[in-house]
């Protein structure tokens, strides 16, 4: 998921974190299929920024590849790898990032396949 | 270079303000001049910023105010001093000059702290989270005070890490002779901050030497290994330290409880970044 601004947002993008209100009001349940009045009525709001699902927009950031962050990993922890504790948690955090980076694919795939969908029919 | 520790001490008391981040005070700035809002979402944006934090709690907890050593939180803390209070520190904050580069991989890794204290805290059973993720905030608090105060030390540090891989806490020690947490400690009797922010500021590094305040420092101590072990942001090294067997015992907390810690972390880094100035 990212965190765009509401003026980077566009119709089709899903929305993956509820938009809340200053007042705490739930706005926007997760899972909503962003339209043209939806976000019409988010800027309205004042809402500036909304969190959705895959990477649609490019920020310049760099996608680390899954051998990137695992090597920044190894380097790490290549001090302490002689403590039992340590070696034990770098297993922890490498699952943890492959993890992150199947569902992290998983969601631009679906993204990729709406965007291609939103062609299709629009 | 020998460092002569009872002037350095001198100058960092003396310290009367600290860099803070144009996005957060702008953010702020607009929060407060807005007619709408309420004294709880001030407390929440300010609590997020680690040098607008010390400034609110050492107002606080000054002997000027009558609570000595006894506010933890700036929610709290809000209540007492009032809105307007906070406007005239939002606006002292807003001239002063902003920390980039290096203070800024900083900045990302206290928030990461706040987050996860406040993940693990909450995770615990802990009676005051919000206070938690103010020390986590402030747990390198000593790092920026180096670099303000002695930028030639600060510098120096920076090298010494640069050319042997040393953690930033050991190059702090041989340039030194003490560390960020010794400089924290100055400023922490200073301002008079209580057990559950001066524990986890000073000994995050040395968490079985707690006494009062033991149970935030040791969350604390586990929030800066596990920031670091996911690499997000920057301490001033890339080396992960030694996670305290003792303290994991003590929380209560197995491998299967890290794993489900670090993917909650994850979803409040997100939260996070909103935080983080972007051009």
């Amino acid at each position: 998921m990212q965190r765009i601004k509401l003026s980077q947002a566009a119709p089709g993008m899903v929305i993956a974190r509820p938009v809340e209100a200053s007042n705490g009001q739930v706005l926007c349940a997760k899972g909503t299929t962003l339209s043209e009045s939806l976000l019409a009525r988010l800027e309205r709001l004042d809402i500036t920024h909304i969190t959705v699902e895959g990477r649609p927009i490019d920020d310049g950031r760099p996608q680390k590849t899954i051998e990137g962050e695992l090597a920044e990993l190894d380097q790490r922890f290549k001090g302490v790898m002689s403590n039992k504790m340590m070696a034990a948690l770098k297993g922890v955090v490498q699952k943890h990032l492959k993890k992150r980076h199947e569902r992290l694919a998983a969601e631009e795939a679906a993204e990729a396949d709406r965007q291609a969908q939103g062609e299709a029919g629009g | 270079m020998p460092v002569d520790m009872a002037r350095f001490r001198h100058k960092v008391e003396n310290l009367d303000n600290l860099p803070t981040l144009p996005g957060v005070v702008t953010k702020l700035s607009a929060m407060v001049e807005s007619p709408t809002i309420s004294t709880a979402q001030v407390g929440e944006m300010i609590q997020a910023d680690q040098v607008l934090s010390a400034k609110v709690l050492r107002l606080v907890n000054s002997a000027f105010f009558g609570f000595p050593g006894k506010i933890g939180t700036v929610t709290h803390a809000l209540v007492l001093l009032g809105f307007n209070a906070v406007k005239g520190l939002v606006l002292t904050a807003s001239v002063f000059d902003i920390m980039a580069g290096e203070m800024l991989g900083l900045w990302m890794h206290s928030l990461g702290v706040s987050v996860t204290s406040g993940v693990i805290g909450r995770r615990i059973g802990l009676k005051d989270p919000e206070e938690i993720q103010v020390a986590g905030l402030l747990h390198d608090i000593g790092k920026v005070v180096l670099k303000v105060e002695g930028p030639e030390y600060f510098e120096e540090v920076n090298q010494k890490v640069a050319a042997t891989g040393l953690p930033f806490i050991e190059a702090e020690r041989e340039v030194l002779g003490f560390d960020h947490t010794k400089i924290a400690e100055w400023l922490c009797q200073k301002w008079n901050l209580p057990a559950s922010l001066r524990s986890p500021i000073t000994l995050h590094h040395r968490p079985l030497a707690a006494r009062e305040g033991a149970e935030a420092t040791a969350v604390v101590h586990m929030a800066d290994v596990l920031v670091r072990a996911v690499g997000f942001g920057s301490g001033g090294d890339v080396s992960v330290p030694v996670l305290e067997r003792e303290v994991v015992k003590n929380l209560n907390l197995s491998l299967t409880a890290v794993e489900e810690i670090l993917e909650h972390m994850d979803e409040e880094f997100i939260k996070a970044e909103d935080l983080i100035p972007s051009d």
